[in-house]
């Protein structure tokens, strides 16, 4: 009752629009002035706390016992990797949104403010939350017009892995989705050391237009956490350690992720956890559109490790043929970088400008081969960018790594316990993890 | 075929912005050796011989004069000399000079118009091997880019990407590229031939020339276009010429019946014997007298001068309808021309940014290189458009400069009597 009292009371603070029995609504284009600050979450959660690589998480304040977040959608700018950057519609400032994290049993409070160009409704995607908080437009809420305002209020029942998004299918494919974690009130009997989430996402984006093509049925973008390979942050495991990286998908297609060097344990789905004995192992995981997976693992095996989707156009970025005078000759100066990205710090084409690919990388016969070219300019050296995504995280990676993660993939890095301190000094200095 | 390629490669190299011969070059080369306007020279000259000739005085005549010549009483009869002399009267020399000044002044009238029709003409022929070898260049860029396509199909047909069908379209659109550059290598040995005629040296070795098409001419005002050709036609002028040539003409026809007065004198030996038994001895003799008109007061030439000066005068009618009628497709192809040149240079630009676009997408790894090549394929498509639209505004412009005169090689005298061409 004394929930729900203050939550009147905080309606009524937001002045006319009124509050109907499903939520309320009103036109407002600035963030109110009473707000209180955000600050950051409290460490109360019942695990390591959640790494979210290239995303932020959403702070929240304590209003007598409410969580409550302040969540925005709004125009982003996401740079997908160094040169590569859309105009997508996001959540505070970037696509996906930030992490909203919390724990079971909390009462949440999302103050949720319109700053697109056309109305929407936010779906709390697997919560058990009351109808009207259910975030489907015309059914359960009326629309949260431009510059309007709807503030959602529940309790959490589940723990698990959830997401949220615009319950309107075209916003959904411009980026608006972020992850909801939900710690359990008990800790899982199998405690992990690193923690992570992933959100899979895909564009359909010209060369020349940074705006994605949401009607697309085939995407040459494929993010997670808003990055393309090279530019995913890899994630950084001690030697031994156990980890979960909890993987959502919400797009077109559906996501091979397989995980290079292990077998996983597949312990969650977007229904939350899984009893232990319908745990299934496996090394490649279809995530389908609207789902969620855990994945959890020991990494007894020291390397750089891969996890990507494995679907082959997923593999690359902004994938074409290469069939012209990049594959005919000496390839003198050629190459992804030498175009509009030529000049840029990092660039392997640029660093490469009058160079041709290594030795014996293409056989002189190459062009009188049946299937030639396949990979061989898509992939490697022509691709590379390393100090352009250069960040604690790929210290110690080989020259030219970046020329082989690209699309939906990042890398699983176990580490000797002196380079994963190492790294995690680096990470400190550098303000955190990336 | 070699001269050929030597033409082509010369009036390539205008294209390369080299140096070369340009355009006042050429008109002062024609206006130094077109025939046309010798024929036009020599035939002012001869006009000013005759204006000279008709102010010419009749000569005097003298001569022996003998009567009553037999012997007896008489002896030897008269005899002796005499001087004769015609005087024009009534202005009538001065009548037919004014006329034969008349048409000397219509004879430097059609030279000035001629050598206006030679400056056009040139310019024409300059603009269309310009032009020409325009075509040829944008014709060769278009081999290599379909040369660059069959290569590229073949790749991606080795890729499994094209198909047998593709290929074959490939390499038809080459043989196709190779026949049109032939057929503009073609025009370029005409375009060039017709300028080496028009300047009047057949044998005029290919050799650069200095311009370009792009951007186009200066504007011109087309507004006030026919009132001021109506008042500046060289050609006007000519036919202007004619009629005071054809008043002159008439002038002289009806000073024509005046009689010239005819002046005899002399003096003569008279052996005739007198009362005295003496002959008569020198006596003179003299007589004038004038043709009476009679039954020729020169009707039928007054007459015919008449119908001359309603024909010359017609002839001026005639002369400005038909450069009404001639200005107006010209101004319509000009003003429709300049129009499209200036669509085409917004519409370059905009396909060049394209192209420049896929084909740096291209070295990214972006875009596919047949996007390139269509790319390519359209600004080339755009280019040779725009070539064939400066060219017909060049030639509008220099037409409707050149006051519609552009024949050539065109005799000066059929030109004025045909007006302008």
């Amino acid at each position: 009752m004394q929930d729900r009292r203050r939550f009147l009371q905080h309606a009524a603070a937001l002045g006319a629009g009124g509050l109907s029995l499903r939520g309320q609504t009103q036109a407002r284009r600035a963030m109110p002035a009473d707000q209180p600050a955000p600050t950051a979450p409290p460490a109360t959660t019942t695990g390591p706390g959640v790494q979210t690589p290239d995303l932020k998480k959403l702070p929240w304040t304590d209003d007598g016992g409410v969580k409550v977040f302040q969540l925005v959608a709004e125009p982003v700018r996401q740079e997908l990797i160094p040169g590569k950057t859309l105009d997508l519609w996001g959540f505070n400032g970037s696509a996906p949104g930030p992490l909203i994290e919390a724990n079971q049993g909390d009462r949440l409070r999302i103050v949720f403010d319109n700053h697109l160009p056309e109305p929407i409704a936010i779906h709390w995607h697997g919560l058990e939350v009351p109808n009207a908080m259910d975030g489907v437009m015309s059914l359960t809420q009326p629309p949260v017009l431009p510059g309007g305002r709807f503030v959602y209020e529940f309790t959490l029942r589940q723990e698990g892995t959830y997401f949220y998004h615009s319950h309107m299918a075209m916003q959904e494919m411009m980026g608006l989705i972020g992850p909801l974690i939900l710690h359990p009130s008990r800790p899982y009997s199998t405690a992990v050391d690193q923690d992570y989430v992933i959100v899979l996402q895909e564009y359909a984006a010209r060369p020349n237009n940074p705006v994605p093509d949401s009607m697309a049925m085939e995407f040459n973008w494929l993010t997670m956490n808003g990055k393309s390979g090279p530019a995913t942050t890899p994630l950084i495991i001690r030697h031994n350690q156990r980890v979960k990286i909890r993987l959502i998908n919400l797009g077109m297609d559906a996501h091979p992720i397989h995980l290079h060097g292990f077998q996983f344990w597949i312990t969650g789905t977007e229904g939350g956890r899984q009893p232990e004995s319908n745990w299934i192992r496996r090394n490649t995981v279809l995530v389908g559109v609207a789902q969620a997976f855990d994945l959890e693992f020991h990494a007894t095996h020291l390397g750089e490790w891969m996890l990507h989707c494995h679907l082959p156009h997923h593999m690359m970025n902004h994938m074409v043929s290469p069939v012209g005078p990049l594959t005919r000759g000496t390839m003198t100066g050629a190459g992804r970088g030498a175009g509009k990205m030529a000049g840029m710090p990092g660039m392997a084409g640029a660093a490469m400008h009058g160079m041709a690919l290594p030795p014996g990388w293409i056989a002189p016969n190459a062009n009188r081969v049946p299937g030639f070219p396949q990979d061989a300019y898509m992939e490697g050296p022509m691709a590379a960018m390393d100090a352009a995504v250069a960040k604690p995280e790929t210290y110690g990676l080989p020259p030219g790594w970046s020329g082989a993660v690209q699309g939906m993939m990042t890398l699983v890095r176990v580490l000797e316990p002196a380079m994963f301190d190492h790294i995690e000094r680096l990470r400190a200095a550098a303000g955190g993890q990336s | 075929m070699s001269r050929v390629i030597v033409i082509a490669a010369a009036l390539s190299a205008a294209c390369a912005g080299q140096a070369g011969l340009t355009l006042a070059q050429l008109q002062q080369m024609a206006l130094a050796r077109n025939p046309t306007l010798q024929q036009a020279q020599d035939a002012a000259a001869a006009a000013a011989g005759e204006a000279r000739q008709a102010g010419m005085w009749p000569n005097p005549t003298v001569g022996y004069q003998g009567e009553q010549i037999r012997g007896g009483a008489f002896q030897g009869g008269e005899q002796g000399a005499f001087v004769q002399q015609t005087i024009p009267l009534g202005g009538k020399l001065q009548a037919a000079q004014a006329a034969a000044r008349a048409r000397e002044q219509g004879r430097r009238a059609e030279l000035a118009a001629q050598r206006q029709a030679v400056r056009t003409a040139v310019a024409l022929a300059y603009y269309d091997a310009l032009a020409a070898a325009r075509a040829l260049t944008l014709r060769g860029q278009g081999l290599t880019l379909a040369e660059d396509a069959a290569t590229t199909t073949a790749q991606m047909a080795n890729v499994g990407q094209a198909d047998q069908p593709d290929e074959a379209r490939a390499a038809i659109a080459v043989e196709t590229a190779q026949a049109a550059q032939a057929a503009a290598r073609a025009a370029v040995h005409a375009a060039w031939a017709r300028l080496a005629a028009v300047v009047g040296d057949p044998g005029l070795i290919p050799q650069p020339l200095a311009g370009h098409l792009a951007p186009g001419p200066a504007a011109l005002d087309t507004a006030g276009y026919v009132e001021r050709l109506l008042t500046q036609s060289p050609a006007l002028a000519a036919a202007r010429s004619g009629v005071a040539a054809a008043e002159a003409e008439l002038a002289a026809a009806r000073k024509r019946p005046i009689p010239d007065l005819e002046l005899r004198g002399g003096v003569e030996d008279n052996r005739e014997l007198q009362a005295n038994g003496r002959a008569a001895g020198a006596q003179a003799f003299a007589s004038a007298g004038v043709a009476l008109p009679l039954f020729n007061r020169n009707q039928g030439g007054v007459a015919a001068a008449v119908a001359r000066l309603a024909g010359a005068r017609a002839e001026v009618t005639r002369l400005r309808l038909a450069l009404r009628a001639e200005a107006a497709p010209v101004l319509a192809r000009y003003r429709a021309a300049a129009q499209a040149a200036a669509a085409y240079a917004r519409m370059l630009p905009q396909a060049e940014r394209a192209e420049h676009m896929l084909d740096m997408d291209y070295w990214d790894m972006t875009a596919g290189y047949p996007e390139v090549l269509a790319a390519r394929r359209r600004r080339l498509a755009l280019q040779r458009a725009q070539a064939r639209t400066l060219r017909e505004l060049w030639r509008s412009d220099a037409t409707l400069r050149g006051m519609l005169l552009t024949a050539g090689l065109r005799p000066a005298e059929d030109g004025m009597t045909q007006g302008m061409r």
